[in-house]
């Protein structure tokens, strides 16, 4: 989870691997704080997506990550369009560093909005315009790109 | 859920970490524990370093623009006193040269008085 979020946010192997590792190192001193199993993955979710955000924040100013660079994890494809994919990912990283957070704790963690507002610290009303705006970019990047209408 | 749902959900899946990351987790871990703990003190020493340092550094710029202070106080008080005692000079030669003419003159009015005295 803590990976996979830093992952799919920065989509660099080594940095996510780099954030993940520093979050569960203040996970490990911080525990006594944490009071359940709920509590922690809560934790541990806004932890890892503040820094992935942080993170981006400074990469950007400093150009350091140029995404359409970056390679791809081995993931197995169980049948879908690994190009689709690929491009949808790429559509993804183009969003801005809020509504790019918003997208994955959405789509890979399948948070509710609430809960994704809990996480960052952000009014509903705001998570819920990200994800409805990025949603209409992407299907419309996403129809120009595949030259067929998504629905 | 439309499409474009479904297949950002399935192209943003979780990813697992790379092999052996649970086990540099623990090494991490493992390394913060093995430092040396500090004794009573050191930490609070080292913690104060810095402001120790800039307590130093402002009482070296203290002892030194009080001595500047001082040094530039006592030019001032030279040249004062050395100003002084040229004008007291200077009107000391002045008195010395009116004396003189004073006594010049003096003497000149005895002179002709005598003449006068011898004449009569």
């Amino acid at each position: 989870m803590v990976f996979s979020i830093a992952f799919r946010f920065l989509r660099d192997r080594a940095v996510a691997e780099e954030l993940a590792q520093d979050v569960f190192l203040k996970l490990y001193r911080e525990l006594s704080r944490l009071e359940s199993r709920e509590h922690v993955k809560f934790w541990l979710r806004k932890v890892i997506s503040h820094r992935s955000m942080d993170y981006a924040r400074g990469a950007h100013r400093r150009r350091e990550v140029a995404l359409d660079d970056v390679l791809e994890p081995a993931v197995q494809s169980n049948g879908s369009d690994p190009l689709l994919e690929n491009s949808l990912r790429k559509l993804v990283a183009s969003l801005p560093e809020e509504a790019r957070m918003v997208i994955v704790l959405r789509y890979q963690e399948e948070m509710e909005p609430q809960e994704i507002a809990e996480t960052l610290g952000l009014p509903l009303a705001t998570v819920k315009s990200r994800l409805r705006r990025s949603l209409v970019l992407l299907r419309g990047k996403a129809q120009r790109l595949m030259g067929e209408p998504a629905r | 859920m439309n499409d474009v749902e479904r297949q950002l959900k399935h192209a943003l899946r979780r990813c697992d970490p790379p092999a052996n990351f649970a086990n540099r987790v623990l090494a991490r871990v493992a390394a913060e524990n093995e430092e040396p703990a500090l004794r009573p003190g050191t930490h609070r020493f080292r913690l104060s370093w810095p402001s120790l340092r800039w307590a130093v550094a402002a009482i070296v710029l203290l002892i030194v623009t009080v001595m500047g202070y001082r040094i530039h106080e006592r030019r001032v008080e030279e040249a004062q006193a050395l100003a002084a005692k040229r004008q007291v000079m200077i009107a000391l030669r002045i008195t010395g040269a009116k004396l003189r003419i004073a006594k010049q003159r003096v003497r000149a009015v005895e002179e002709g008085q005598e003449k006068t005295g011898k004449t009569l």
